[in-house]
């Protein structure tokens, strides 16, 4: 039996940043994780991935990128190395290779049951991330077995696949991205796209973050939205690291030689069905879009920046092919479904929870006094989920635990 | 994007919002509200033509009325070598397509504060009757593609107008149920 | 492949018209239309305005096929709203699906029957289409917006037994231009002029 007063579940960079918060403020705790130091960078990201985020947005709480090429895009090997050695930094302590079990409320307080070991605290962080459980459609039961299915957390590269063609489900960033590399390996690729966001890398001259950053986007709050629900089901963005700072869209994936359909929609004996939908999800996007570079060259101009920059300027419009609404499933080898994640947390109590498994938490404070919840997307801000999130995110959140390690204490007293 | 608060929303399209808003908050408590069925009773007349009458439907709960039974007739042009009673199913189609996209336009520009002047669409399908002839399997019966064209007169940016005609897709049951597989089960009595 | 809309039994010789279907016609038609498969694209029209919150009218007259532009006889006009929420100009855009599905399966009964040479006295047919509408109420994503299912029901009264008559309705679906529209994806393309 172990007592502490912050029990934090997960050693990414959420676990991590919310431990050097603990510390400043010289509150006990300890970070359980169930394998390495920043796992799931170690195990579940393909091997050519790169940060979409550039280096100088890597910022945690009294660390930040210093290495020569603020402007590039980390590699997944990179991101461990910079996580490693933040835990050394802050001295983090960490249990490693230690799975929880469940956590059960006990009076004013939990008690956390692992794979070494029972833990008391007064207070609990769930910082185990949004991207752990693939979200995999009914569909996939419909697949004919010959057809070999996996989810971009055990794509590794295009070696690992068969050899005919591939069908990926899904045009968010991991969806674009494999797709865009497959096709570049000279495999023959059809990608079904339904909701996706499009982005330029560039803009006027300057990574698209850079904008989203400059302009408040990324740091718009989760109470100033008219519609949270959607903000935080927003898929996620079609952009790649890569140091051409090359455009990732529905346009530079169809000019390379992807076949794009609309969304995977159904299956009928060994055929696909595919949405009538595509035109309005490329419309729907290209308009957001719009709406973006509008917002970004209002700021430009009211900032006294149009000498600086390029022009403005709009990208071309999506030109959606005429796609074919089914395919034959037979001539089909691999499905990849970069169809996003769902909650899985059984760990938790249920009223916890809401009818959809998902944490209940307002702003990343939990139903149960003493319960935090850290990285998940749009969380308290739209960049919640990103590296360059959480260090914010957990230093309002701290806040927010200390003053009930207070009222606890004067309760006691 | 035009956005209004409340108080400064003056659009009225004639969609009743207070309703709308009144139904979403009683189903989002009660989910079984929400369980709709339409139906519609067909009578052969004639050769192709077949007339519909629309009436009851299933919803919050109960069976509910349109305010009067609607009588649909629908038949194949002469060169189907038929009488043109009425028009063909798959235009009922369309009717029902154009139909829901336009309702949701008026829906979505109130919510946005846009006041509409007028809304035209012209909606087209095409379709190879080699298919539902059977001269060649390969084609299919119904409908290769299907477009629509609207004409909108709004106190609107031009973007803001497609945002709107872009948003009632998003929405439409009849979009949903014509752009993806729907289920449909036949038996005779 | 085949030449006529059914293959199951052999044609007997009928009257010009039976059920009500001109079938030496239909069947006129039909071979022209496989000499000559160019005259198969057909396009169908309506044009819609809208009236007042969620009322419209549609207005059904030229359509394209057989190498040429077409009129109906008369222009037709259907007018569509919703319940509560509209001023019950017409039924819902929805209950038009339904009724074009219970209309092409009728008239494709009837087409069918008569080319099998089997008289119909009655076809009465009921459509119901399930629909959560918390879909397109916004209120929870992984809803559906459309029918999560149609169920129909047809009564056939005919000189044939009921097998026969069950036939003819499968055949139907086979055939039919709704069925089809509905169970498989079709593609919509909608812009906007200025």
């Amino acid at each position: 039996m172990f007592t502490t007063t912050v029990t934090i579940i997960g050693a990414g960079q959420a676990g991590l940043a919310m431990s050097r918060c603990l510390t400043e403020r010289s509150i006990d705790h300890v970070v359980l994780e169930r394998g390495e130091v920043a796992n799931s960078w170690r195990t579940e990201r393909w091997d050519s991935l790169r940060l979409l985020t550039p280096n100088w947005m890597t910022r945690l709480p009294s660390h930040r990128y210093e290495g020569d090429d603020p402007d590039g895009y980390m590699t997944a090997a990179e991101v461990v190395g910079f996580l490693d050695g933040y835990r050394e930094r802050i001295a983090a302590p960490i249990r490693t290779h230690t799975e929880v079990e469940s956590v059960a409320t006990v009076g004013t307080g939990f008690r956390t049951t692992t794979t070494t070991g029972v833990i008391d605290s007064a207070a609990v962080v769930v910082a185990t991330g949004a991207c752990s459980t693939p979200r995999i459609p009914a569909l996939s039961a419909e697949l004919p077995n010959h057809i070999h299915q996996l989810a971009p957390i055990e794509y590794r590269n295009p070696d690992a696949l068969g050899e005919g063609r591939v069908l990926v489900v899904g045009a968010s960033a991991s969806g674009a991205q494999i797709a865009d590399e497959l096709c570049r390996h000279g495999r023959d690729v059809v990608l079904a796209v339904g909701d996706h966001v499009r982005l330029p890398r560039t803009y006027r001259g300057m990574d698209i973050h850079w904008w989203m950053d400059t302009v408040g986007i990324l740091d718009e709050r989760y109470d100033e939205m008219e519609d949270i629900v959607r903000a935080r089901r927003l898929p996620s963005l079609q952009l790649i690291g890569t140091p051409e700072k090359r455009t990732l869209d529905l346009n530079a994936l169809h000019s390379a030689g992807v076949d794009l359909v609309g969304r995977f929609a159904g299956v009928s004996g060994s055929t696909a069905q595919f949405s009538g939908s595509f035109a309005n999800f490329c419309d729907a996007a290209d308009l957001k879009l719009g709406r973006l570079l509008d917002t970004i060259d209002e700021y430009a101009a009211e900032h006294g920046l149009d000498a600086e920059l390029a022009a403005p300027e709009r990208p071309d419009r999506t030109v959606v092919p005429v796609a074919p609404t089914t395919l034959d499933l037979d001539g089909i080898d691999t499905v990849i479904w970069a169809t996003g994640f769902r909650p899985d947390y059984p760990w938790l109590e249920d009223d916890l929870l809401d009818r959809k498994g998902q944490i209940v938490h307002d702003g990343g404070v939990m139903s149960r006094p003493g319960m935090y919840v850290l990285g998940l997307p749009f969380a308290r801000r739209r960049k919640s989920s990103f590296l360059d999130g959480v260090g914010p995110d957990a230093r309002e959140l701290v806040d927010h635990l200390a003053e009930h390690l207070a009222t606890l204490a004067s309760r006691a007293s | 994007m035009t956005t209004t608060t409340p108080s400064q929303n003056t659009a009225d399209n004639g969609v009743n919002v207070e309703a709308l808003l009144g139904a979403r908050e009683a189903m989002t408590g009660t989910p079984a509200a929400a369980a709709f069925t339409f139906s519609a009773q067909s009578e052969w007349v004639n050769g192709t033509h077949t007339s519909t009458t629309v009436e009851k439907f299933f919803g919050i709960g109960a069976e509910q009325s349109h305010r009067r039974a609607f009588v649909l007739d629908t038949d194949h042009p002469e060169i189907f070598a038929s009488e043109d009673h009425g028009i063909t199913p798959p235009e009922m189609v369309l009717v029902g397509l154009v139909g829901c996209l336009t309702a949701g336009v008026a829906s979505v520009a109130q919510h946005r504060g846009i006041q509409l002047r007028s809304v035209k669409a012209t909606i087209a399908g095409d379709m190879d009757l080699q298919g539902m002839l059977g001269i060649d399997a390969d084609v299919r019966n119904g409908f290769d593609g299907i477009t629509v064209r609207y004409e909108i007169d709004a106190n609107a940016t031009r973007d803001e107008i497609e945002a709107v005609v872009a948003q009632s897709q998003k929405r439409s049951a009849v979009f949903d149920i014509v752009t993806n597989p729907t289920n449909v089960t036949v038996e005779v009595a | 492949m085949t030449t006529t809309t059914d293959t199951t039994t052999p044609a007997p010789t009928v009257p010009a018209e039976f059920n009500g279907v001109p079938v030496e016609k239909l069947r006129g038609t039909i071979a022209k239309l496989t000499d000559n498969p160019e005259l198969a694209a057909f396009q169908f029209t309506a044009r819609n305005e809208w009236i007042e919150g969620t009322g419209t009218e549609s207005t059904m007259h030229e359509w394209y096929g057989v190498g040429t532009d077409h009129v109906h006889v008369e222009e037709f006009t259907a007018k569509a709203d919703h319940p509560t929420l509209g001023h019950g100009h017409g039924p819902t855009p929805q209950e038009y699906v339904l009724h074009a599905l219970a209309a092409c399966l009728a008239a494709g009964v009837a087409t069918t029957a008569a080319n099998r040479g089997i008289a119909l006295s009655r076809i009465d047919t009921v459509v119901r289409g399930r629909i959560d509408v918390r879909g397109v109420l916004g209120i929870d994503p992984d809803v559906r917006n459309g029918f999560s299912s149609i169920e129909v029901e047809v009564d056939i009264d005919g000189d044939a037994p009921r097998e026969a008559l069950d036939a003819l309705v499968t055949a139907s679906a086979k055939r039919s231009a709704v069925f089809d529209i509905i169970t498989a994806p079709t593609t919509v393309v909608i812009g906007t002029t200025s």
